[in-house]
């Protein structure tokens, strides 16, 4: 499957500022979802669920932890997607 | 030989059973339990302490918020119109008592609600307008000493749908963590406790017809038992296709077959009920606790009861028994005459028998004392709210003891021989009112009343 990286980004960056309640200005690419955004695990387990409905990948357990803000994310599903 | 033995056995059986017995009589002496209980607060348990009313939220189909509600009651507005939520094509019955513009948004901010079902919105808004309206601003001090009792029993089931939709088609990895709290009965209980930071008690009633009402008189337990001193009881039920389905593949619905569809209690012509929503909450305070901070008190919790006569499974049938043994338990608690009561806010819904068997069981237990008595039917404007209906019939109550104004039962105009009392019917009509009595009943058994009063003058110089 291939995406263009830019949409990728808009589309993940619009998720996260849907989850977080926050306009998508203002998620930055480094924001920390957990002391910034505030998310917890509750939260990182409805980001995964989405990722996985929107783009049909499976998502291994072990990337979670390093999902800690949009740059993150998006790599980790590009590697998914490739 | 193997007889022998089996009576042996049969025996000692019945012997632990005896022994258990004994040792559970002991474990549960209620003038011990109650002893135990009060003694650390240094109460006398015989001192039933009052209850007052001091606090009002309503989502209602024709009204939000206490003077909006109370407006549309006093001039018989009806919130009941077509249904716009989903399409009622392939039913007979089209309409229903929806809030549809309901903006929850609007009251409780924009954040932090995504994930809240519908049921959880109401209930939260209700409790904010209670809060707000009783002028009780929870905080560190007081939050321990408040609580919450809310009375749902249909509350989680489109969650539930759709939850479990998503779980089937597209598999159990794809539904979203968020909404699973929604799928639970006290969700919309604990979704309000947490957006408002209430610590002292939190419960949730599942009692259907009855759930208001045994939610204001779970409340008024704690309250009695010293547990809190303040707590918001009340009830939510949400509109939804699946609950609307239910009922009408049940023939509970009015309009069924060509016939009128309206929510007429007590009319010749009602051959159903019309389903409604919304959530309804008191402030429930201890007397000397709302009068030490001077607060607004529109009423009393006198006297109460509730009881359960077993009907028959999927019959919408009451049990006459149980509804008047309920209203007769809860005049005595009360300890109060049947010419004492005012006002009769009824449960009576449009439903064929359930209004006949209602009149009977008022003229049973009120002897020639209910021709001189108001008997109003807020279903007629609200549809059936299944369990916030409750909550509607004692804000009706208090419309008539604080205003003077006894809400009406609309689209009466034609007079069934079996309902022949004074059910108010159309126009609001105004009265001096100090007592009421609110009742609800359920096809299912479930039986409850509650009495409220106006405070008399003495305790209103005190304020």
């Amino acid at each position: 499957m291939n995406m263009k990286t830019e949409n990728l980004e808009m589309e993940i960056r619009s998720m996260i500022a849907e989850i977080a309640e926050m306009d998508e200005k203002e998620i930055e690419g480094n924001i920390s979802f957990q002391d910034e955004l505030g998310f917890d695990s509750m939260t990182a387990l409805e980001i995964i669920a989405k990722l996985e409905k929107k783009y049909k990948i499976k998502i291994s357990e072990g990337d979670l932890p390093n999902m800690i803000d949009l740059n993150s994310t998006i790599s980790i599903v590009q590697k998914y997607l490739r | 030989m193997l007889l022998r033995l089996g009576q042996e056995r049969r025996k000692e059986k019945r012997d632990i059973r005896f022994k258990d017995r004994r040792r559970f009589d002991r474990r549960m002496n209620v003038e011990e339990f109650k002893r135990l209980l009060f003694v650390s607060k240094k109460e006398d348990p015989s001192q039933k302490r009052r209850i007052a009313i001091t606090g009002i939220g309503v989502v209602a189909p024709n009204g939000i918020g206490k003077d909006n509600f109370w407006d549309a009651l006093s001039n018989g507005i009806s919130g009941i119109k077509p249904i716009s939520m989903f399409d009622t094509g392939k039913y007979d019955s089209k309409s229903g008592g929806e809030i549809a513009d309901f903006d929850a948004g609007g009251h409780l901010g924009r954040k932090g609600i995504r994930d809240l079902d519908r049921s959880s919105k109401l209930i939260s808004v209700a409790v904010k307008l209670a809060l707000e309206d009783s002028g009780i601003d929870i905080s560190n001090t007081n939050t321990y000493d408040t609580g919450i009792v809310v009375g749902t029993s249909l509350g989680s089931v489109r969650s539930i749908s759709e939850f479990d939709i998503t779980g089937l088609i597209e598999g159990p990895s794809y539904v979203n963590p968020a909404h699973f709290p929604n799928t639970v009965i006290n969700s919309p209980a604990s979704h309000a406790s947490i957006m408002f930071d209430i610590r002292g008690l939190n419960s949730t009633i599942s009692s259907g017809f009855c759930s208001s009402l045994d939610a204001i008189i779970y409340a008024c337990d704690s309250i009695n038992l010293n547990k809190v001193n303040t707590i918001m009881a009340g009830a939510v039920e949400e509109f939804c296709q699946q609950t609307f389905f239910g009922f009408y593949m049940a023939g509970c619905l009015a309009g069924a077959k060509g016939r009128l569809e309206q929510s007429m209690p007590f009319d010749r012509r009602r051959n159903g009920l019309v389903l409604g929503e919304g959530s309804g909450v008191l402030m429930l305070e201890e007397l000397e606790h709302a009068i030490s901070r001077k607060a607004k008190i529109y009423g009393e919790v006198l006297g109460f009861a509730r009881n359960f006569f077993p009907c028959r499974k999927s019959r919408y049938c009451h049990s006459v028994e149980g509804v008047i043994e309920v209203m007769k338990k809860s005049l005595a608690n009360a300890e109060l005459k049947p010419g004492a009561i005012d006002l009769i806010c009824s449960g009576a819904n449009s439903s064929p028998y359930g209004d006949k068997i209602e009149t009977l069981a008022l003229k049973e237990v009120f002897g020639d004392h209910i021709y001189k008595i108001p008997v109003t039917a807020v279903k007629s404007m609200l549809g059936e709210g299944y369990s916030v209906s409750g909550s509607f019939q004692t804000m009706a109550g208090l419309l008539a003891i604080n205003k003077g104004i006894i809400s009406p039962t609309i689209n009466h105009l034609e007079n069934d021989p079996a309902c022949n009392l004074d059910y108010v019917p159309n126009k609001s009509r105004m009265a001096n009112i100090n007592i009421v009595m609110i009742n609800t009943f359920s096809p299912y058994g479930n039986n409850s009343s509650l009495i409220i009063g106006k405070l008399s003058k003495e305790e209103q110089k005190r304020l």
